[in-house]
């Protein structure tokens, strides 16, 4: 099941080099790109230079890393050195950093391919606020890939890269890896470092790993989980944080079937079954807070992203138009001009609601009750290990489809945020495909910190579905 | 009607911490502009602050020396605003819950209680030069402390009194140089009077941007007479920003106003609670300096020394450090005394120079000297001009001197000298017989020159005394 593991063997086997095998994910992403607009900016050249690092070592009988020379892509909110960084914005489309995100340090021995369109800033559900473009899903280019990390999840579907590394602040790594068919991966939050991602709400990004198996996902995120000191909020995991009871059980929460649609209820059903068929106990349970948590979501991480996205006024970095007056009036014509409809009212919203004559009534309101639904899921999972839940309301729809509908697609997210406002770890695996050929998955959640429990029993899912989705554009590049 | 005023103060301190509060540029003051920034300071997108500890520590030291209460958790906010010196749009500082609270400072009688001291990083400077702005980053991130007082204060000396004590805490703890010139002590005014006879006080005014100890009481003078000429036309006075005007001693209006704003502030979720527990407070409260008050009595109890003559140099640390060194080395602290405030403080011009207490030569050197003093291998006349000479070239004695220069003249030689002062300056002796008591300087004057300074003051003094009673019998 695990392609890093398959690619990993032919490497130090010598069945294929590691130039072969970026040359023929090369070619096959130029060929994607084009009619899926997965990356914003390719890294072809580099990704060359790294495979020839890795030949090296390898032809010198150094031993081999398991992600030394893997093919993967990072979403283009995450800082690369030298490499321009745009966050999918006009503000920011010639920014090049002068430092890498811890995480990209981390993988300096893969060989990154390309930076990943997405969402603006991070801000929706569909990747069709990016100044670049909006990316199509590979199994119908009518239709969306999701958002905000749409350029990883399609670029992993189509086989575009091995793996992608994104960021999930409500359901962004899961929802688009729902919609594609793929596994999306959001851990505890804290045990990846922040350090280089560039900020939406800092106390619900997280940095997350879209693959084509949660087996896959797993291999990187232990290589990534390590206790980073540039940032503050960074965990240090050990072992009894990590202990689980011997007998698993699972809650099914459905919300009362709101917000979802029969393909949705079938991949329950289809979750439920396998639960079932492996003797794992399966319960239906309801959590009462998650009816306020789109709400608790959009006001704090609209203030959290107002107070973030402050500092591009254009002055040391970033977009500028030089007919200014004064610096005032250089403020307004940047920001004006270089930031996305959706942007601008998520930072609206976000000054409203810390407003000292509205704090009370909205931030803080929605602090308590975010505490409140902490609270309330922390005790579902002394009962229970896992949580199972949809992940979307849908699958996969056509581009503009909430075009007139801002509160609709703020809804959509009805399954995902509260694992991103209570900072708990979150997977969505894939279970069929409609009647029309587009994905549908299943979410699963677990307490903080036991992401590597959760994982295993994605893979328990995972590996008793055996599915083969073959999305119409691309995915097998290598014909394995 | 006879108006009161009342003034409370908040007053920024710049710490002397090696490193920025949350990262490691230096904060060094006066570099080339923009050359200790990096990306955390420069709020580049993506990157995190991580507190420097320090300036915790600082924190705790400036707290348990102005009595106030230290809290175990406290809380870093943000602050938003759009301003050009600040890079993310949002100063890093505190909220509701500061890390000390609720102290208080004795100036003489009066009290003045301390309501908060906070944690808080510096923004960047802007330069106006022609018709440009030109922001240097430098200053951005450094950390400071901000102290907020209750409105106490009823005069300006007594805001003066606090100041000073302020910055003498704050040198001695090492925490701050305080140096208003170079902004590292700055302190906002506001001032509101109150009508003598009720307790009701009126809309209060902040002055900001003063530059000194001394612009800060002309400033409060000025203010005090533009809001009281106001409330005698009949009139209220409007809340207002100010600043003071040197040129012309008077208080106005700022144009833009900064303060007006909704700063927005909530938690900053970059930063975990600060916890300090009450052993590492203690530990803390242990380690701690010396205070300049506790010194003070020390000195007197241990040294038997005058309170006048240790008051010049009680407040400065390095300079009671000096005191204490030259005493271990020479056990004289009444020499020591002396050679402190003859010498060492008539080489230092300004008042900052006796803070920073640069010597060109070290505290062995100096002792070098009183030790042949108090070993009577140099005359004690000579010291002073042996020391000052030491410190105008920076070199130590045995490279100016040697102890045979200072070889005094034995009795008979004394005596000779004695009699040839005499000889020389009959009319002197004259003056002296006959009552003028002042006309034996002279004759030691000279005597002092025709020895070079060889000889025993005491003895020629005795030598030529006797020489002219003898004579007039």
């Amino acid at each position: 099941m695990s392609k890093i593991r398959r690619i990993h063997s032919m490497l130090i086997k010598r069945q294929i080099s590691a130039a072969e095998l970026t040359k023929a994910y090369i070619q096959y992403s130029v060929a994607c790109n084009d009619l899926l607009n997965a990356y914003i900016t390719p890294c072809y050249e580099t990704a060359l230079n790294n495979a020839l690092k890795i030949d090296n070592k390898i032809a010198n009988g150094k031993e081999l890393p398991v992600l030394d020379g893997i093919v993967y892509s990072l979403k283009d909110n995450i800082c690369t050195k030298g490499v321009r960084t745009t966050c999918a914005s006009k503000m920011l489309s010639d920014f090049v950093p002068p430092y890498s995100a811890s995480v990209h340090e981390s993988l300096l021995h893969s060989t990154l391919i390309g930076k990943t369109n997405m969402d603006e800033f991070g801000m929706g559900s569909t990747t069709e606020n990016s100044y670049f473009g909006r990316a199509k899903n590979p199994f119908d280019l009518q239709c969306v890939p999701g958002g905000s990390s749409g350029g990883s999840a399609a670029a992993v579907a189509a086989d575009m890269c091995v793996f992608s590394v994104a960021s999930d602040t409500g359901g962004s790594v899961r929802q688009p890896a729902g919609l594609c068919g793929v596994v999306g991966f959001k851990p505890t939050y804290g045990l990846l470092s922040r350090y280089g991602l560039i900020a939406f709400a800092s106390s619900l990004d997280t940095v997350g790993i879209i693959a084509q198996s949660a087996e896959d996902c797993n291999i990187v995120f232990k290589h990534l989980c390590k206790y980073d000191p540039k940032d503050s909020t960074s965990v240090r995991l050990s072992s009894d944080m990590t202990e689980c009871k011997k007998e698993i059980k699972i809650g099914v929460f459905t919300g009362n079937g709101i917000h979802v649609n029969d393909n949705v209820r079938k991949a329950l059903h289809i979750a439920v079954k396998t639960f079932e068929d492996c003797k794992i106990a399966v319960e239906t349970i309801d959590i009462k807070g998650i009816v306020n948590s789109p709400g608790i979501y959009y006001i704090v991480s609209s203030a959290e992203a107002a107070s973030n996205l402050g500092r591009f006024d254009g002055l040391r970095y970033g977009y500028c138009n030089n007919n200014y007056k004064n610096f005032d009036d250089m403020v307004i014509r940047n920001r004006t001009e270089a930031f996305g409809r959706e942007v601008k009212r998520r930072i609206l919203l976000g000054n409203f609601v810390l407003r000292c004559d509205s704090y009370d009534n909205y931030y803080k309101k929605a602090t308590l009750l975010r505490n409140s639904l902490e609270k309330e899921v922390c005790d579902l999972f002394q009962e229970y290990d896992f949580i199972l839940s949809p992940v979307t309301c849908h699958s996969s729809y056509k581009a503009n489809e909430f075009e007139n509908d801002v509160t609709g697609m703020y809804a959509s997210d009805y399954y995902t945020v509260f694992a991103n406002l209570c900072g708990i770890p979150a997977i969505s695996v894939p279970t069929h495909l409609t009647e029309d050929g587009k994905p549908v998955s299943v979410q699963l959640t677990s307490g903080k910190f036991k992401d590597d429990k959760l994982l295993k029993m994605a893979e328990l899912l995972e590996n008793h579905l055996s599915l083969r989705l073959n999305p119409k554009i691309g995915g097998d590049c290598l014909g394995i | 009607m006879e108006y009161k005023m009342t003034i409370g103060l908040e007053t920024h301190i710049e710490l002397l911490t090696n490193t920025k509060i949350f990262c490691s540029c230096l904060t060094t003051y006066g570099g080339e502009p923009n050359t200790q920034c990096c990306p955390v300071c420069l709020g580049l997108p993506g990157t995190l602050p991580t507190l420097n500890k320090k300036v915790v520590e600082f924190a705790v030291m400036a707290g348990l020396a102005l009595n106030c209460k230290i809290n175990n958790y406290s809380g870093m906010y943000r602050k938003n605003y759009v301003y050009p010196d600040l890079p993310k749009a949002f100063q890093i500082t505190q909220g509701p819950v500061p890390i000390c609270e609720n102290g208080y400072v004795k100036i003489g009688e009066k009290t003045i209680r301390i309501k908060r001291i906070h944690i808080e990083e510096d923004a960047g400077k802007l330069i106006y030069e022609n018709d440009s702005i030109l922001a240097d980053y430098n200053r951005a991130g450094v950390p400071l402390l901000e102290i907020v007082t209750e409105a106490d204060f009823e005069n300006e000396s007594q805001v003066r009194d606090y100041l000073e004590y302020i910055r003498t805490i704050a040198r001695y703890l090492e925490i701050s140089d305080c140096k208003m010139q170079e902004g590292s002590l700055r302190c906002d005014v506001n001032i509101s009077l109150k009508n003598a006879d009720c307790d009701e006080r009126g809309e209060k005014c902040e002055i900001k941007n003063i530059n000194s100890i001394n612009n800060i009481c002309k400033a409060i003078k000025s203010e005090f007479a533009r809001q009281k000429s106001i409330l005698e036309s009949g009139e209220k006075i409007t809340s207002a920003t100010l600043k003071y005007d040197e040129k012309t001693n008077s208080t106005t209006v700022m144009r833009r106003k900064e303060t007006n704003s909704d700063y927005r502030y909530f938690p900053e979720p970059d930063l975990p609670l600060i916890k300090i527990s009450r052993e590492e407070i203690e530990t803390i409260r242990e380690t701690m300096p010396e205070l300049p008050t506790a010194r003070f009595n020390r000195y007197v109890e241990t040294f038997g020394v005058s309170e006048n003559a240790i008051k010049s140099f009680a407040t400065i640390k390095r300079a009671g450090d000096f005191f204490e060194a030259l005493v271990v080395l020479t056990s004289d602290p009444m020499m020591a005394l002396d050679v402190i405030n003859s010498c060492i403080f008539r080489f230092f011009e300004t008042e900052d120079e006796k803070y920073d207490f640069v010597l060109p030569v070290q505290s062995e050197e100096i002792a070098e000297v009183m030790n042949y003093c108090i070993s009577g291998k140099l005359p004690r006349q000579h010291l002073k001009k042996v020391i000052l000479k030491m410190l105008e070239t920076g070199k130590k004695f045995s490279d100016l001197y040697s102890l045979q220069d200072f070889e005094m003249f034995d009795i008979e030689s004394t005596k000779a000298l004695a009699e040839k002062t005499l000889k020389d300056n009959p009319l002197v002796v004259e003056d002296y017989k006959n009552g003028k008591k002042k006309a034996m300087s002279s004759l030691i004057g000279y005597a002092m020159r025709e020895s070079n300074g060889k000889a025993d003051i005491k003895v020629l003094t005795e030598f030529l005394e006797d020489a002219c009673l003898n004579k007039q019998h």
